[in-house]
């Protein structure tokens, strides 16, 4: 992947986000766990115009029109990668991703869409990344990837397609505000 | 990345009917003319050719070259015979060699 290094998971965060706009402001496509919450949601953004705007709205048509095939989306082989390393247990580790989240990806649906989030074990807010990595530390018992390895890019592409459609939903707790306000600053 | 070929064809269609296939190559089709971070020049890693075969009847084929970009995407068209395999077949450098086939079901 070292000509596209960022693309992959990226991409796939961006093919998500874009649907999430749709999905905003029209309650019936609601397909969130809290359905109650999303169509509350859904009938604010009704109203006031969300003025977050997806990566997606600025490409060319023909990348938007790429991103929307996943035939022709190259990210999908990363995704079919992470799907892969998903239900394999590698070498060394007690278990798989998918023994304790199970096979289908629903256990993980809105995970990339409410990420970062605060980690109680941790104390800090972690990304998705992190918290993939915390999993294979704590529970498979496995040495952490790197930050943009390609394992964990896939892994986060594969997760991160499981909330597609879904509308980004940054959680609300108070104890993220000083890292919110630090990358304000950046 | 592990070696992987995704094929995208309508899984059946009818007799005579034109059926589009669409196949990417998960390769990273070094060039040969870059350099790594040391100034040593990356050995060229690319696919070579890419053949698909309609029950064993060579339909397409493409020689590929350097300056493809990574992950080659291969589109064209076929006219559904009769219900069958098509079997694709890539080799590149260094030995590499890679087959996978998807079933056309024709009604």
């Amino acid at each position: 992947m070292k000509r596209a290094a960022i693309t992959p998971a990226l991409m796939v965060a961006l093919a998500a986000a874009a649907t999430a706009a749709n999905t905003a402001t029209n309650a019936t496509n609601a397909t969130n766990a809290s359905a109650k919450a999303a169509s509350a949601t859904a009938a604010h953004a009704a109203t006031t115009q969300d003025p977050r705007r997806s990566g997606f709205d600025p490409m060319s048509a023909a990348t938007q029109a790429m991103q929307r095939d996943d035939a022709l989306n190259p990210a999908m082989l990363c995704v079919m990668d992470g799907r892969a390393r998903w239900s394999a247990r590698e070498a060394g580790a007690s278990r798989a991703c998918e023994n304790c989240h199970g096979d289908a990806a629903s256990p993980v649906r809105g995970a990339a869409a409410r990420h970062p989030a605060w980690n109680e074990t941790a104390g800090r807010p972690v990304t998705l990344a992190q918290r993939i990595n915390a999993c294979r530390e704590r529970r498979q018992g496995l040495p952490p990837l790197a930050p943009e390895s390609e394992g964990l890019q896939a892994l986060q592409a594969w997760v991160g397609l499981q909330s597609r459609g879904l509308p980004m939903a940054p959680p609300s707790d108070p104890r993220l505000a000083p890292a919110t306000e630090q990358g304000r600053t950046l | 990345m592990s070696a992987r070929m995704p094929i995208h064809l309508t899984k059946s269609a009818r007799r005579g009917d034109l059926v589009q296939i669409r196949v990417t190559l998960a390769h990273p089709m070094e060039t040969g003319c870059r350099n790594d971070a040391e100034g040593r020049r990356l050995p060229r890693d690319i696919v070579r050719r890419v053949e698909c075969r309609y029950d064993g009847e060579l339909v397409f084929a493409a020689d590929l070259h350097p300056a493809i970009a990574a992950n080659p995407y291969l589109a064209f068209n076929c006219i559904a015979m009769e219900t069958g395999t098509l079997g694709f077949s890539r080799r590149g450098d260094n030995g590499f060699a890679h087959t996978e086939s998807v079933t056309l079901e024709v009604t």
